[in-house]
């Protein structure tokens, strides 16, 4: 345990080197110039507070472990356009994402498991190439397509169109809440559905041909009891660990629709940052991201050992 | 003489495997009374579990038993709906494994596994606990609380084989098949389990199929022996006669090696020369002929069990006749 | 990207499938024929594209034409700005495939050398190139990609760039696998006690084997490539207009779906059998290049 805490933190710094790293692309005078010309709306306290947390004018590595400190003590930069701290945006933010992510697991845990339970039921027969088919579908319809269907659709057709308002969060207006997050859901959960499908399938149709299955069936236990106690307990381990790392994907992977549905999420923070060239949002909020990732595979790793009481004894 | 218990009538299993099906038994027929046991030899291939999957109903996917006769108890169990089969299986026919590592659920304690055998038949939840309970203490489980609650993985090979003997045995079934269930252990332990059985079979007056390929552990084990060849019964004979004059050259062949205690799969073939037929490309008349010393003109001709002596034998050539012994 | 797709299996020692039958193998199994299909009818668009075999110009408006319905003049109707929309799909085709086919190939050539190197030689060259593609999987995709986009700037060339070094460290998980063990293997042991130079080895030796794994992942990097070269593009992140892109379409044709639905459906449509196409190629052909895999 010890040991895979300390490798997703080296981890976790391989991951800040990368972004600090792939930004510092970026020629560094564009950096002083925003800071220069768009600065209007900072104070001075903030725009020091930035420049600090650009470490500008110092060698690279100096820069990096500047920035690092900067993080660690919860700077983590301005928004030149508004003033905002990035990590106030992201204590906004990031809630949303995650509400998001939530409903679209679970909504795509639900579709994949049970198309993947239909297709392993009778492997290579009618059913299976119908589950699979659609399994297909849901992989290579981009999410922007179905967004923007639906979003035209609903939104002109039936004049209905709850993101239109803005974001209401849970506690504020549930029943607005529910309404604005639903469909982005949706979308999402199909993405989560297919790979989680796939898994399913393939461990039910392993775990089916295990010997303890043929036991028993031996003893005259039901089949449905047989499917459910023994074939999908079995199978759920890998199942839950892909479902906790389409979780994970969602954190920045949900930007496209995010964007679409106009929901206030982080990968849009991200999205935004980077059309308005705030430097500072990208680099924080990538980080962020990049670092919530790799906690939640450090927790579908543990949820996955609590699960098998072969491991458990660890 | 006890009832019949289970009545086999020229049971096949055929593959549907690539290119068409291969029969893999063909045409077995025994009988095995209440409370007798019976050991089914024959070596890796020669289609003794199937036989009694085919039985119970549990063949796997690509096996099918297009014709035969399974009278259990009177019934006809191929006419049977797989409701009413499933309500036999486990509570009057039980089966036990070869491997009690994979054979047991890993993420079910194992107290409910055996629990499970009374649950799917309709005893209620808090009862079957108890009764599991009380199943470990008789197969020999030195602390039933505690193993109750654990998993299999947690044991040694011969506790979890303890175990899968409690799953089968706590419903009380009329025939328990053991398809070779000290292979997988150690020689010591082997002795324990098959004394807990043997123990059981007579105290629960249970009928009892040993399928093994190990002639010698038999011996002290059952009243009499069905030997397989290729898809066959070649000889059914009470175990004395057996041992002390097969009716069968294979049979012969296979008590010769006995002294090599273990796995007979090389030995005594390995003195006769040749391996024995893949299914679907057996020869004409008797299967065994190829390699068999008294092969005569007649088993060209497909021989069927016939009576001699006290045994059933599928062999034209009377022991009596037999030369290079 | 939650489809990296391959089941990683050694193929057999023996020599490189021959050119005869893999095709006919291929053909063989359903999901390669409708794959292949697919893949073909796109990429034969594509290239009727950039041959200039268009019904129309795509990038020519023709305001009086505005936003028609699917017609004999116009195969599947016009835009927004009168352009034909069946001239824009192939051409967005020719675009996709081009960045993606860049992209896929550097990471390929990069990827597969870092693996193929950090397998064969294991030691700290292997550990460090697993710790880097640690760090890289620990992004989401398109989000490594957004970041990358966010130092380059946006454009079909850098747009290739990124998706490039998304799918870099896969490809170097996927060819380090099989040299591990290839390594080990009868005839490679045999090459090395007689002296074959370590070029000569990988060459002749190790990448044969490796290149029907190799192959299979280029066409699922590919379907990958052409969902995130449109996610890219819809965003605006891909080339500017009036470049035709199938993203970009999708983008502009939100407002318009209801009154006219085809400038949506159209280049959805082309997305969607380019990656269904190229994933049933992909699984078809892992069938094919290696028979002992079962299903």
């Amino acid at each position: 345990m010890a040991r895979r805490l300390a490798g997703a933190l080296l981890t976790l710094v391989g991951v800040s080197l990368l972004v600090f790293l792939v930004l510092r692309v970026i020629p560094g005078n564009q950096i002083t110039a925003s800071l220069g010309t768009e600065s209007g709306v900072l104070t001075p306290e903030q725009l020091a507070s930035l420049k600090s947390y650009y470490g500008l004018n110092q060698p690279l590595p100096l820069q990096y472990l500047d920035w690092l400190a900067n993080v660690c003590t919860g700077n983590l930069g301005l928004s030149l356009r508004s003033g905002q701290s990035v990590s106030a945006m992201t204590g906004a933010s990031l809630p949303v994402t995650l509400e998001l992510a939530l409903l679209a697991t679970g909504f795509g845990f639900v579709l994949g498991v049970g198309l993947g339970m239909l297709s392993a039921s009778k492997p290579n027969s009618v059913r299976d190439a119908l589950g699979q088919g659609v399994g297909l579908l849901a992989l290579a319809i981009p999410s922007f397509v179905i967004a923007s269907a639906l979003v035209s659709y609903l939104a002109a057709k039936f004049g209905y169109f709850p993101n239109a308002l803005p974001y209401a969060p849970p506690w504020e207006d549930p029943l607005l809440n529910i309404q604005q997050l639903m469909f982005p859901a949706l979308v999402l959960g199909f993405g989560v559905a297919a790979p989680v499908m796939r898994t399913t399938r393939s461990a039910i149709i392993e775990v089916s041909s295990l010997d303890f299955v043929r036991t028993a069936r031996g003893k005259g236990v039901s089949p449905r009891q047989v499917a459910f106690r023994h074939i999908l307990r079995n199978a759920m381990i890998p199942i839950v660990t892909a479902t906790g790392i389409q979780f994970g994907y969602l954190l920045g992977g949900a930007v496209i629709v995010e964007q679409i549905f106009a929901l206030p999420g982080i990968g849009r923070q991200v999205l935004n940052g980077i059309l308005q060239r705030e430097y500072a949002v990208v680099q924080s909020s990538v980080l962020i991201i990049a670092a919530a990732f790799v906690v939640v595979n450090l927790l579908v790793d543990v949820l996955y050992r609590r699960i098998d009481p072969r491991v458990r004894a660890d | 003489m006890e009832p019949s218990l289970l009545k086999v009538t020229d049971l096949r299993v055929v593959s549907s495997g690539r290119g068409g099906g291969q029969e893999i038994v063909r045409g077995v027929s025994f009988e095995v009374r209440e409370g007798e046991s019976v050991a089914l030899v024959g070596e890796s291939g020669s289609g003794k579990s199937l036989t009694m999957l085919a039985v119970m109903g549990l063949l796997g996917p690509g096996l099918s038993s297009p014709t035969g006769e399974v009278r259990f108890g009177g019934r006809e169990l191929r006419e049977m709906p797989e409701g009413e089969l499933r309500q036999l299986r486990g509570a009057e026919i039980a089966m036990i494994y070869q491997d009690p590592m994979t054979s047991l659920n890993p993420m079910m304690r194992i107290g409910d596994q055996v629990a499970e055998t009374l649950t799917a038949h309709g005893t209620g939840g808090a009862e079957a606990a108890r009764r599991a309970r009380k199943e470990l203490v008789k197969v020999g489980i030195p602390d039933p609380d505690r193993t109750a609650r654990a998993y299999p993985h947690e044991f040694s090979g011969g506790m979890r084989q303890r175990a899968m003997i409690a799953t089968a045995l706590v419903t009380g079934p009329r025939l328990l098949i053991a398809d070779e269930p000290t292979t997988a252990l150690d020689v010591t332990i082997q002795q324990q389990i098959l004394a807990l059985v043997r123990e059981r079979q007579r105290s629960d007056r249970m009928a009892t199929i040993w399928i093994t390929h190990d002639l010698g552990v038999v011996a002290q084990l059952v009243t009499r022996v069905l030997v397989m060849y290729a898809g066959r019964i070649v000889e059914d004979a009470p175990v004395r006669e057996l041992f002390a004059a097969p009716q069968h050259p294979y049979t012969a062949a296979l008590l010769a090696s006995l002294p090599h205690a273990g796995d007979l799969v090389r030995a005594p073939l390995a003195q006769i020369g040749g391996v024995p037929p893949a299914p679907g490309s057996v020869p004409l008349g008797c299967s065994f002929r190829p390699r068999c010393p008294q092969a005569v003109e007649k088993c060209l001709e497909d021989p069927t069990l016939m009576p001699r002596h006290s045994s059933l034998v599928a062999c034209w050539v009377p022991r009596e006749e037999w030369t290079r012994c | 990207m939650s489809e990296v797709g391959v089941a990683i299996r050694l193929p057999s020692a023996a020599t490189a499938p021959t050119r005869g039958p893999w095709w006919r193998r291929l053909l063989a199994s359903r999901s390669g024929t409708v794959g292949a299909a697919l893949t073909g009818v796109v990429i034969l668009a594509a290239l009727a594209a950039l041959a200039g075999l268009v019904p129309h110009d795509p990038i020519v408006q023709h305001p009086l034409d505005r936003l028609l319905n699917p017609s004999w003049t116009y195969l599947l109707g016009t835009d927004q700005f009168g352009r034909d929309t069946l001239a824009r799909c192939m051409a967005g085709a020719a675009a996709s495939l081009q960045v993606s086919l860049l992209a896929v190939g550097l990471a390929t050539v990069v990827g597969t050398t870092i693996g193929v190197i950090a397998g064969w030689y294991g030691g700290w060259i292997d550990i460090i190139a697993m710790r880097l593609t640690d760090i890289f999987f620990a992004f989401p995709a398109i989000l490594l990609a957004l970041t990358v986009i966010a130092a380059l700037g946006r454009g079909w060339f850098n747009v290739a760039i990124a998706i490039a070094i998304v799918y870099t460290p896969i490809f170097v998980r996927m060819a380090r696998a099989p040299v591990l063990s290839l390594r080990e293997a009868q005839y490679v042991l045999a090459g090395r006690l007689l002296g074959f130079s370590v070029p000569r080895l990988l060459l002749r030796h190790v990448l044969p084997n490796i290149s029907s794994i190799v192959i299979v992942q280029i066409t699922l990097a590919l379907s990958w490539a052409i969902l995130t070269e449109s996610s890219l593009s819809f965003l605006g992140l891909g080339q500017p207009p009036p470049a035709p892109s199938l993203g970009q379409m999708v983008s502009e044709a939100k407002s318009l779906a209801v009154v006219a639905p085809w400038t949506l459906f159209a280049p959805a449509l082309v997305i969607v059998i380019a990656v269904v196409g190229l994933n049933l190629l992909g699984d078809g052909l892992r069938d094919a290049l290696d028979p002992t895999q079962g299903r």
